[in-house]
């Protein structure tokens, strides 16, 4: 995997570490990135998104808590050998969760019918 | 933010003495408040962002806490000798880039390495050479025709060259250009995780700040209004909107409180010990927005 | 463009204080020349009072009237429409103002209004050249008494001739000017600094009375800008042989940079050349005017100038040192920190002696030199108790300069802006005053004897004014913990 695979959003309200995770889960849900697959190092994520190695390896910390990632001896992180490369359903629909609660919340504002929503998502989902 | 403070204090314990501290600085120029007597220890290898509005008094705050002005009152401390006596030892293990650096104007880029590096025990000349290179500075230029940017540049190359321990940036990115500035970002940030350099930067700029600071620390009006790990303030601190018919639920603690033209009400309100939003987030019609660091700076500041 | 925009060019064109100042000269000028004009009835004095008018309007030219540039410059930078031809209409409206008041007034007074109308119209327009004129012009200015002296000004009524030949003069004054104008206005980087831009400019940078200023001078002496507008060959070349931490007061030197810096010995022979070529120019000049009397005149040298030399060059160089120390110990981002936090320098009680040497020694040892011209000059000639006094003493004041400001400077104590100002303004005046007190007083009069006593006084109030700043600062120095810190 390359560094340049993670794009960092230094002002978004989410922290760089979060967003690396976020990143991480969903490239190994959906199978971009494949169990054992080695890591970019810290450094080279750090250098390369000019951004604090500390961050890096907090994000990898918790990757690694998850399960998602497995340090290999002598190579630095690596997908989790254990995992399979793509996740089930339902864990895979736990990642869009944020982004559905904040549809429902908007449409909610806007008072929008739930079925007005739904036919539009389906359309949507359906291209 | 404890686990990087964990692993910062892991990383160094054979070097528990503090780059930097200030305890209760005070100092006013003609009668104007600069500093309202602020306290800051930073931890070994953090990066902590300065960040306030012009006139906040962030330059005052660096200059006292490196001994080159006496504050009215208070004492800073560098690597816990008294900042305004500061022996050789210790001198050789900070470098400190003042805004809008103008110092040897009369000298070449090459002669001022050249003259800098003969007082600095670990000084990397091939760092400085190669830098200098890469960074499209003319060596053989006086400094004094350099451009505002290629001076800074110059400057911060002097800095790391010295291969220093702490090293204190006032306005770093200000005169430079996008790459050289994710170039600087870049060499901070990798320094301060591989090398343990402490690193105190001031800025405007607020995504340079998130990018590399593990800490910051906003001075308002010559006080420390705010002091947090950047992830930890990102994920600590929202804005609440209560619309007008129920902004009388508004919790009494928040940072600040305005009053909008509608009649509602915003409010940077902080999650509790048990990281929840104050009790009237959950009333209808109440809103949290998550908030960016520069959308919190302006908030408090305003 | 209305009347109301005309009338208010001048206000948006210059500050206030300029206002006042140029006001304040004009006013000063007009009334000693009205009471000439008024007392005076010798056909040979008579012009006296229009020239001195003429010479306030000089000031007029070059403090009022020249800085309408910069608004040009401005407006056409800001591409505001029909603000060029207003400028120039507000310009010729106000010097007209101007010229009519004073030739008026004098004209009332008695004398004849064509002549006086004549000579405040040249005296503006020189004025108003020279601050457009390159900045190359004003070191050949710096001649012109040489050059004036050459023309003898015949102080009566001109006739018609003359009358003509100087509105020829004003005529090509005048079309100076507009080239200048024009040329400075449609410049590409009409806001660059360097000699082939006109005088006027460098009022852009002290913001105070609009021109230069006390505050400019010391903040002009070796910054980046001031080293950026030098052609290449007048630029210092350091030479950082034998620096480093072994040598701390050379390296303190590189620190303080200007004419403390450490040179190489070519870039210090073509700066010892730059000083040395008018003075060899005006010896020529000399030698043009009278061949004959060159050898003689080594012999002629009267003491009073001897001590006129030694006594200006020792004031010159307290003034250059005492600037560059005050400029540098203003500014918090450029060489304080950077010798505030240099390692192995010195140790800390050392570095404040070595600070000392570094800026105090340049200075004192070329004023050693001067002094024993002085004192050559006096086993060759017979010099009289009072010049030895008043020549002694503007020695010791001049020398005293140094240590005095130096200390006050690093101890944290500097005088007011205006305080130094004042100092060295009356220093430099009694310099002047006391050379020519030597050779013109008679001290048995007691008009002489009164001039002399007040004049040895001033050099002692001075001396004590500096004994008791250098003291002041010693103790603030000895109190402050390294010398580095802003004032």
């Amino acid at each position: 995997m390359d560094a340049s695979l993670l794009t960092i959003q230094p002002n978004a309200p989410e922290p760089i570490y979060r967003q690396i995770v976020d990143q991480l889960r969903r490239l190994i849900a959906s199978g971009q990135l494949l169990a054992g697959e080695v890591l970019p190092s810290v450094r080279d994520v750090a250098g390369f998104h000019a951004i604090n190695p500390m961050t890096v390896s907090r994000a990898y910390g918790m990757a690694e808590a998850e399960g998602l990632l497995e340090r290999l001896r002598g190579k630095g992180m690596a997908v989790a050998a254990t995992r399979k490369a793509v996740q089930s359903e339902s864990q895979r629909m736990a990642l869009l969760e944020p982004q559905l609660q904040a549809l429902a919340r908007h449409a909610n504002e806007l008072e929008l019918p739930a079925d007005a929503v739904l036919r539009r998502l389906a359309k949507l989902l359906g291209d | 933010m404890n686990a990087v403070f964990n692993a910062v204090h892991m990383e160094t314990t054979h070097e528990p003495v503090s780059p930097l501290v200030a305890q209760g600085l005070a100092h006013c120029y003609e009668g104007s408040n600069a500093l309202n007597g602020v306290d800051l220890t930073i931890a070994p290898g953090s990066v902590l962002g300065l960040i306030g509005r012009n006139g906040a008094g962030k330059s005052t705050l660096i200059r006292a806490m490196l001994g080159l002005l006496q504050p009215i009152s208070g004492t800073a401390f560098v690597f816990g000798e008294p900042a305004l006596k500061l022996s050789d030892d210790t001198k050789s293990r900070i470098a400190y880039v003042p805004q809008q650096p103008d110092a040897l104007a009369w000298l070449t880029a090459q002669q001022m390495l050249d003259f800098v590096g003969r007082f600095y025990p670990r000084w990397d000349s091939a760092f400085a050479k190669s830098t200098l290179e890469r960074w499209k500075i003319q060596p053989n230029r006086l400094l004094a025709k350099l451009s505002p940017g290629e001076r800074q540049r110059v400057d911060l190359i002097r800095a790391l060259a010295s291969q220093p321990e702490l090293l204190v940036l006032d306005e770093p990115a200000a005169a430079l250009d996008p790459v050289a500035r994710r170039e600087l970002l870049r060499e901070l940030a990798l320094r301060a995780g591989e090398a343990g350099t402490t690193v105190l930067f001031s800025t405007h700029i607020v995504s340079d700040l998130e990018r590399v600071a593990s800490e910051v620390a906003f001075l308002h009006e010559g006080k420390i209004l705010l002091r947090c790990g950047v992830d930890d303030t990102k994920e600590r601190y929202a804005r609440l909107w209560l619309p007008a018919k129920i902004s009388a639920a508004a919790p009494s603690q928040s940072l600040s409180r305005r009053r909008n033209e509608d009649g509602s009400l915003s409010l940077i309100v902080a999650r509790d010990a048990n990281g929840q939003w104050p009790e009237a987030s959950t009333l209808p019609g109440a809103r949290i927005d998550a908030l960016g660091l520069e959308d919190l700076f302006v908030e408090i500041a305003e | 463009m209305n009347a109301a925009t005309l009338v208010m060019v001048p206000l948006r064109a210059t500050v206030s204080s300029t206002r006042w100042i140029t006001m304040l000269v004009l006013s000063l000028m007009l009334v000693i020349s009205v009471a000439l004009q008024l007392t005076q009835t010798l056909p040979k004095t008579a012009l006296i009072g229009a020239v001195i008018a003429g010479y306030g309007e000089f000031f007029v030219g070059l403090l009022f009237v020249a800085p309408f540039l910069l608004m040009a410059i401005d407006t056409r930078q800001l591409r505001i429409p029909r603000s060029q031809s207003t400028i120039v209409l507000g310009m010729m409206l106000y010097s007209a103002l101007w010229i009519a008041v004073p030739s008026i007034a004098l004209a009332l007074a008695g004398a004849d209004f064509v002549t006086v109308l004549t000579i405040q119209t040249v005296g503006l327009l020189f004025g108003l050249t020279f601050g457009l004129l390159p900045r190359v012009f004003l070191i050949v200015a710096g001649f012109s008494p040489s050059f004036l002296g050459l023309v003898h000004i015949q102080l009566h009524y001109p006739g018609k001739p003359t009358v003509l030949l100087l509105w020829l003069v004003a005529s090509v004054l005048a079309l100076i000017s507009a080239l200048c104008w024009r040329r400075q206005v449609r410049s590409i980087d009409p806001y660059g600094e360097g000699f082939n831009k006109p005088l006027v400019l460098r009022s852009r940078t002290g913001n105070r009375t609009g021109f230069m200023n006390w505050n400019d001078w010391t903040t002009m002496s070796g910054n980046s800008r001031q080293i950026r507008s030098q052609p290449q060959w007048m630029l210092a070349i350091a030479n950082l042989r034998d620096t480093g931490p072994q040598n701390p007061v050379r390296s303190l030197r590189v620190g303080l940079g200007g004419w403390m810096l450490p040179k190489t010995w070519q870039s210090a022979s073509r700066q010892w050349m730059l000083v040395l070529a008018p003075i060899i120019l005006m010896m020529g000049l000399v030698y043009l005017r009278a061949p004959g009397i060159t050898p003689a005149l080594f012999h002629a040298i009267a003491f009073s100038a001897v001590v006129w030399i030694a006594g200006f060059g020792s004031m010159v160089l307290s003034l250059t040192t005492i600037v560059l120390l005050q400029q540098r110990w203003s500014r918090t981002n450029a060489e304080l920190p950077f010798l505030a936090l240099l390692p192995r320098l010195s140790d800390r009680r050392e570095v404040k002696k070595y600070l000392l040497r570094a800026s105090l020694l340049p200075t004192l040892f070329w004023q050693a030199l001067l002094i024993a011209l002085l004192v050559a000059t006096l086993f060759v000639k017979q010099a009289s108790a009072l010049d030895l006094a008043i020549a002694a003493l503007a020695e010791i004041v001049a020398v005293a300069f140094t240590p005095a400001f130096a200390f006050a400077i690093f101890g944290g104590r500097p005088p007011a802006q205006w305080v130094t100002g004042l100092v060295a303004g009356v220093s430099f005046a009694l310099v002047g005053c006391g050379t020519a007190a030597s050779s013109i007083l008679d001290i048995s009069r007691t008009y002489g004897a009164i001039m002399a006593v007040s004049i040895i006084a001033i050099w002692f109030a001075l001396l004590a004014f500096l004994i008791g700043l250098g003291l002041r600062g010693w103790r603030g120095l000895q109190a402050r913990p390294h010398p580095f810190l802003a004032n």
